[in-house]
């Protein structure tokens, strides 16, 4: 297995606020990793990064051995670096399938492939029923489907799901993870940046648990969950 | 249910019905252009269509540049710098119309990169983005007013007549004008609705939200930045048409507020699509044309006036309907 991605020393302050303080990760290719920590712990500061929608004061990114730092985010999607966001922005007065056959338009193909290619997405993220619904009227639940589907049309090699399991119950979450599991499958790389520790633990390889900045564990999940600082991050100072 | 909404109601139907049906409302207008001609019509008539068609293609140019998200308030910037040019390059250069053609073009592009350059460069959106360019409209009528001895000052150049000859795009009749806008307009319709197709969509996605636009990745100021090129391009190619067709420009004309708003009326009016842009132009054209005849000596503006009210109900009405969906 090769690392896909390497992510070294970053460091990011809003102001006086230190987003990250020196944050290094690997990311083994074709593995799901999840980042978890507590709220303002600089998860999805980490993935503006990644993505290229933020430039870190310090540090470097590294994709297929290709530094990125620099590059700017349009040109890291174009590399396969995609990434949804935690608030869904679908393209309202589109339908659900349009949404889709536009990404997978960028990648270069016509029309006509296009919308075959998100006809097949939509099924595989289980969205196919809601193809022609203007994206704006769909659920909440459905637009993060949406986030994911938009992402795959865009032929990735690392997907960053920024909680697109937030807010998901039950069999909808099962589903989810299903279709996250299925990603893999593909030869899809998977960061799930998630609030919700336990429906990420099961789908993880890898388990990262940043905390004020800092990362402050990895490894496999269930040892991870185990550590006494991790406890301590969760559940505060005992 | 209030009057207000039934009628709001029933201009949505009309509008869907458009929409749904707008080849066959091309074909049928472009015969109908044709069969004017039959007529034999007072040469007003022509004339007016013409004028239209030229403000048509004007309007479609300038939403190609909104479907990203900039509105420009300044658009006859490019007209008048297509105008001017076309204008130097024939009486102070000696060139014939189709090599001063391509020198309003290559002006109007590199003006649209210079303004391109200073506003998306540095963020400038929105509102902003619509004050920049009604300042560079501004500028460029100061300077071709204040510039005499180059430009003719205020009182406007004419394009000096050797011959009449398709060389120089000089008849002695207005009909060839009226046949090649006609044809000009086809050509732009089908030039956008088929080979613009994807630059098109980009666009939209760039308008919708540019955060989505990057995250898929849109290279934003590329995009931004040809579309400015190509909406510009097209409207100096208008300039260099109106030269041809009255022999004689102003700075007002060419750089106006009027000339702007003029095309962004036509603009909001017709919508983006190119049928929808013929249809307003149709309207709103002659309207004004009427206004400024009958009224103009006693109630100058009253045209603007008109066209101020239109905008007005337009854009509420738009969000209006934005709104409910």
């Amino acid at each position: 297995m090769s690392t896909l991605l390497r992510v070294h020393d970053i460091h990011k302050s809003f102001g006086g606020i230190r987003a990250l303080r020196g944050v290094s990760l690997d990311v083994e290719e074709g593995k799901i990793v999840g980042i978890i920590g507590p709220n303002g712990s600089g998860k999805t500061t980490l993935i503006n990064i990644i993505s290229g929608f933020l430039k870190p004061d310090r540090g470097t990114v590294v994709f297929q051995g290709r530094n990125i730092t620099k590059l700017p985010p349009y040109s890291r999607a174009r590399l396969g670096v995609v990434r949804t966001f935690q608030i869904p922005r679908p393209l309202p007065g589109l339908t659900t399938l349009e949404n889709v056959a536009i990404a997978a338009m960028i990648t270069g193909i016509d029309e006509e492939a296009a919308r075959e290619r998100a006809v097949k997405i939509l099924e595989q993220v289980g969205l196919a029923a809601r193809a022609d619904i203007k994206a704006g009227s769909l659920s909440e639940i459905e637009k993060k489907r949406l986030e994911l589907a938009r992402a795959l049309a865009l032929n990735p090699k690392l997907v960053m799901l920024d909680e697109v399991l937030a807010g998901a119950r039950g069999e909808e979450l099962t589903s989810l993870l299903e279709t996250i599991r299925s990603l893999k499958e593909r030869g899809i790389t998977v960061i799930v940046v998630e609030h919700l520790v336990s429906a990420v633990s099961s789908i993880s390889d890898w388990l990262v648990v940043l905390d004020q900045g800092r990362k402050i564990a990895e490894g496999h999940p269930k040892e991870v969950l185990k550590s006494p600082e991790v406890m301590r991050a969760y559940l505060g100072e005992t | 249910m209030s009057t207000f909404a039934r009628l709001n109601e029933s201009i949505e139907t009309i509008i869907d019905k458009v929409k749904s049906n707008l080849e066959t409302i091309l074909i049928v207008l472009t015969i109908i252009l044709f069969i004017l001609l039959i007529f034999r019509l007072t040469a007003y008539v022509y004339h007016i269509v013409t004028l239209s068609l030229m403000f048509a293609i004007m309007a479609v140019a300038w939403n190609i540049l909104a479907t990203a998200g900039p509105v420009s308030l300044g658009h006859a910037a490019f007209f008048g710098l297509g105008a001017y040019f076309t204008y130097f390059a024939m009486a102070k250069w000696g060139l014939s119309s189709y090599p001063a053609l391509a020198v309003a073009v290559l002006v109007s592009i590199a003006a649209s990169l210079l303004l391109g350059y200073i506003t998306f460069r540095f963020g400038v959106t929105g509102i902003y983005f619509a004050l920049v360019t009604i300042a560079f409209a501004e500028v460029l009528r100061e300077l071709f007013i204040s510039f005499r001895e180059i430009t003719g000052g205020s009182l406007g150049v004419f394009l000096p007549v050797t011959e009449t000859s398709p060389l120089y795009f000089i008849y002695d009749s207005k009909m060839p004008y009226y046949y090649f806008i006609i044809v000009a307009y086809l050509i732009f319709y089908a030039v956008v609705k088929y080979k613009l197709r994807r630059f098109m969509r980009i666009l939209g996605v760039i308008g919708n939200d540019e955060l989505t636009a990057t995250s898929m990745g849109i290279n934003i100021m590329k995009y931004k930045t040809l579309a400015l090129a190509l909406s510009s391009s097209v409207t100096s190619i208008m300039g260099w048409f109106y030269i041809h067709y009255f022999r004689y420009i102003t700075p007002n004309v060419a750089f106006g507020l009027l000339t702007s708003t003029e095309i962004v009326t036509i603009g909001l009016v017709g919508g983006l699509n190119i049928v929808g842009a013929l249809i307003a132009a149709l309207l709103l054209i002659p309207l004004g044309e009427e206004l400024r005849a009958l009224w103009g000596a006693k109630y100058a503006g009253l045209n603007l006036l008109i066209y101020g009210i239109i905008l007005m109900v337009v854009v509420i009405f738009r969000s209006l309907r934005a709104r409910r969906r």
